[in-house]
């Protein structure tokens, strides 16, 4: 089976009477356990993707595999694997939560027992245990989402596709609904989520694709370091040549950057490191241990390190210097 | 008694199997006032007219007849009525999508519905049961008769909740929500009263001895019933689903069930009590011939299907193959119609319907698909029917069309030959009445047959083209990609 979760090939989609494409040529990959963040401003066709990728829709061109299945051939299999929650959940606001939950895991072929318990972890995960006998429309905004999440996460989905979900939520909801998504990403979960509140993406995401008129503009992980913006249509570098994993580390020391970043572009593992405000920006070649061991390099070699971490790229500063806020 | 393994395992089936709208819509309209506003009603409505009843006459016959008028109202105007008030936003356009994305298919959510009204109309008609029980006391009863007239009514009150169910998702789609629901209603009300009607049309005409004959005829109503019900619930899964998808293969099945019905029935409906010859010509060839002008739709068809369809087709050629004629696209319209001409010719001959009057009335559908064949494939490629509504308006306009320039002639040359001929020699039905009254069939068949021939000639570009695209999957926009399991990012991006 494929490491990615989410393979998006050549998606190309017109909508009827308009003169431009809502998606072109759309090309990018997710890993399994990835959170990835779709940002474009307005009218990118980051829905229209989404929707696509969720069977809602067919491309003109193009496939998209989500766990190897074609969204053209085997539908019913990608069903089973995504759970798509749109920016406002339609649902009935007569309808209880607990009969809601009970409605979308039978409509997913759950029953019994089975059905039970899913309910039970899912209410759990979600703490919904409080609104059960509530109506949807009842709810507060937050509390909608979580139900709406509860709702998708019911078939246990590998794959989630969020359009929206922070939108309009308070700063509260929207730092539990990163918590239930990094959750969930330890969980293996995939997710592709669209979110306009690009800080909050940045917290969370481990990947970001920017799509703007429905081209690609990048697709890249946050971990890896690139000190120049990348050009269009470039794509991921989550790994380096060497096939080990690649991050930004930022360290800050009380000697002299310039010394330390020559002492660090010496050193094994790093491929490159430059002075970078008060510190030293380095791309390094290494997991965890490797990351340690580094750490223990720059004692040994006599340099106090008073910060010493991974750096994500900003979201913001990405999708600014990549779009130029053109809609189709 | 029941031992609890046999109930918890029953209990367990139901659970496994239920359909998860049916409960939902089930748990819905119970939790509802109105419903038990409208059980009160209907309770309160029976014992007054019980009472009225036992006082006038104590007639048993009137009693039924009091019986199965309230639930005549009850099945086809109250419960479609509140199933459409209430429920005709609960599945929009939006909300039907979060359904698309679950394993129910299209058939398990109308067939949701439909049951969730079912259940409504028999906790309504469990209002009834002990009146039916009182009336079965009283004098001049023919309780078969109450019971085959509830299980008609019960019948007439689902094809209504599907018809419901179709008219609120088009106003969904069409948002003309308010003219729409009262046009609908007033439909309804008329409809309540014609079947009301109709029963007690049945109720009256029947005595006992004919009792048997009613029964008899009862299987071809419900054939009738059946076809009604399949076009209900097909028209029902297409408004939901993509508009590209496959909408030919079920209307040509319909179609072909239709036409089978139509000749069973001129078999069986001669059984049936008050029927006269005429009458039962003039529906035969209405029913037939409806068959006919059903398959005007599939020669407006493209020959390019949609992508949605295209990729909706069987995964197996030879299952392509076999069912081409059933597949969309114009040019397995085609194929399907001269098929269908085809087994006229071949079965008829042979059956025991070939009488003279029969036999025409077989050639007519013959005759109008023919005919249809022949002409309407060419209009396809005109821009006019390049609009769905364009189309729709081209297939009734299709016939006063054709007549008009010969209607002309006649005024114009004030003798009444041109339309004489027109009617003598392009309309089959025209023709077939006129064969009817003269019991001679003047080579009807052999017209047809070589109509159906001329038009696989004429059309045979597109039959090639359908073949080409339906069975050996060349569709000119669209290539599908092979199941790829081996793809991962490094591999992906170099591609890339």
């Amino acid at each position: 089976m494929s490491a990615d979760v989410l393979i998006v090939k050549g998606l190309t989609k017109r909508y009827s009477g308009a003169f431009v494409d809502a998606v072109s040529d759309l090309s990018f990959a997710l890993p399994k356990g990835s959170i990835c963040g779709f940002i474009g401003p307005n009218g990118a066709g980051k829905t229209t993707t989404m929707r696509i990728c969720s069977t809602l829709e067919l491309p003109d061109s193009g496939d998209a595999f989500v766990d190897g299945y074609s969204i053209l051939s085997h539908p019913d299999e990608v069903r089973r694997r995504i759970g798509f929650m749109p920016d406002a959940f339609p649902i009935d606001p007569s309808i209880l939560v607990r009969d809601m939950l009970d409605f979308f895991g039978r409509a997913h072929g759950l029953w019994g027992q089975a059905l039970q318990e899913m309910k039970d972890s899912v209410v759990e995960f979600t703490t919904l245990q409080d609104m059960m006998d509530k109506p949807f429309g009842a709810l507060s905004k937050g509390m909608k989402q979580r139900a709406a999440l509860a709702t998708v996460l019911m078939h246990d989905p590998q794959l989630l596709i969020l359009d929206e979900p922070a939108a309009g939520l308070d700063p509260r909801a929207r730092v539990e609904l990163r918590t239930l998504l990094r959750l969930l990403a330890d969980q293996g979960k995939t997710i592709l989520i669209s979110s306009h509140i690009l800080a909050e993406l940045t917290e969370i995401c481990t990947h970001a694709v920017v799509i703007e008129q429905g081209c690609l503009k990048a697709n890249r992980s946050l971990t890896s370091v690139k000190e120049t913006g990348l050009s269009e249509g470039e794509e991921t570098r989550t790994q380096s040549p060497l096939g080990k994993p690649a991050v930004r580390l930022y360290v800050e020391t009380l000697q002299h950057p310039e010394f330390v970043c020559k002492l660090l572009s010496e050193t094994s593992g790093v491929k490159g490191a430059v002075i970078h405000e008060v510190g030293v920006l380095l791309e390094f070649e290494g997991d965890k241990e490797a990351q340690a061991e580094l750490l223990k390099f720059l004692v040994d070699s006599n340099v106090q390190p008073t910060r010493f971490v991974e750096q994500k790229m900003d979201l913001e500063d990405l999708f600014l210097s990549l779009t130029e806020g053109k809609v189709q | 008694m029941t031992s609890p393994k046999f109930v918890r395992t029953f209990v367990e089936w139901v659970d496994k199997h239920s359909n998860p709208i049916a409960l939902l819509e089930t748990q819905q309209v119970l939790s509802l006032r109105r419903t038990l506003i409208v059980f009160g009603l209907l309770v309160l409505a029976l014992w007054m007219g019980s009472c009225a009843v036992i006082q006038e006459s104590s007639s048993g016959e009137e009693m039924s007849l009091l019986l199965l008028a309230t639930y005549s109202i009850v099945a086809v105007l109250v419960v479609p009525a509140q199933l459409l008030f209430n429920s005709a936003n609960r599945w929009s356009k939006d909300k039907l999508e979060m359904l698309h994305l679950t394993q129910l298919r299209p058939m398990d959510i109308v067939l949701g519905r439909v049951l969730s009204g079912a259940g409504l109309l028999l906790i309504l008609g469990a209002a009834i049961v002990p009146f039916i029980a009182l009336t079965y006391l009283m004098p001049g009863t023919q309780i078969q008769l109450v019971l085959l007239g509830m299980g008609f009514v019960f019948m007439m009150g689902l094809l209504a909740i599907l018809f419901t169910l179709n008219i609120s998702w088009r106003l969904e789609e069409y948002s003309f929500a308010s003219i729409g629901k009262v046009v609908w209603f007033l439909m309804l009300i008329q409809g309540t009263f014609g079947v009301t009607a109709t029963v007690v049309a049945f109720v009256e005409s029947t005595s006992t001895n004919e009792l048997e004959g009613l029964i008899e005829g009862f299987p071809w109503m419900v054939g009738v019933w059946s076809i009604f019900v399949y076009f209900g619930i097909v028209q029902s899964v297409l408004l939901f689903r993509h508009p590209e998808s496959n909408r030919s293969t079920p209307y040509r099945v319909g179609v072909l069930a239709t036409y089978v019905l139509g000749i069973v029935a001129i078999e069986s409906s001669k059984s049936m009590p008050g029927f006269s010859t005429d009458v039962h010509v003039t529906m035969c060839l209405v029913a037939i011939g409806l068959s006919g002008l059903a398959c005007l739709p599939l020669m407006l068809e493209d020959e390019a299907i949609g992508r949605k369809a295209f990729v909706e087709l069987p995964k197996k050629r030879w299952h392509r193959m076999v069912l081409f004629p059933l597949l969309p696209s114009a040019g397995s319209g085609i194929a399907f119609m001269v098929l269908m001409m085809l087994g006229v010719l071949v079965t008829v001959p042979w059956s025991s319907l070939s009488e003279d009057q029969l036999t025409a009335l077989i050639y007519t559908p013959l005759q109008t698909f023919a005919f249809v064949a022949m002409l309407l494939p060419r209009l396809r490629k005109h821009p006019v029917s390049a609009v769905l509504s364009k189309r729709n308006l081209i297939i009734a306009a299709y016939i006063p069309v054709l007549a008009a320039p010969f209607g002309l002639l006649s005024f114009l040359m004030r003798d009444p030959l041109p339309f004489q001929w027109m009617m003598s020699n392009i309309f089959p039905f025209a023709t077939v009445i006129d064969e009817v009254r003269s019991d001679t069939l003047s080579g009807m068949d052999i017209w047809a047959a070589v109509c159906a021939l001329l038009c696989l000639i004429v059309n045979q570009g597109a039959v090639r083209g359908a073949w080409s695209i339906v069975v050996s999957r060349k569709h000119p926009d669209i290539k599908m990609t092979p199941l790829d399991v081996n793809l991962n990012v490094e591999a992906h991006n170099e591609a890339v």
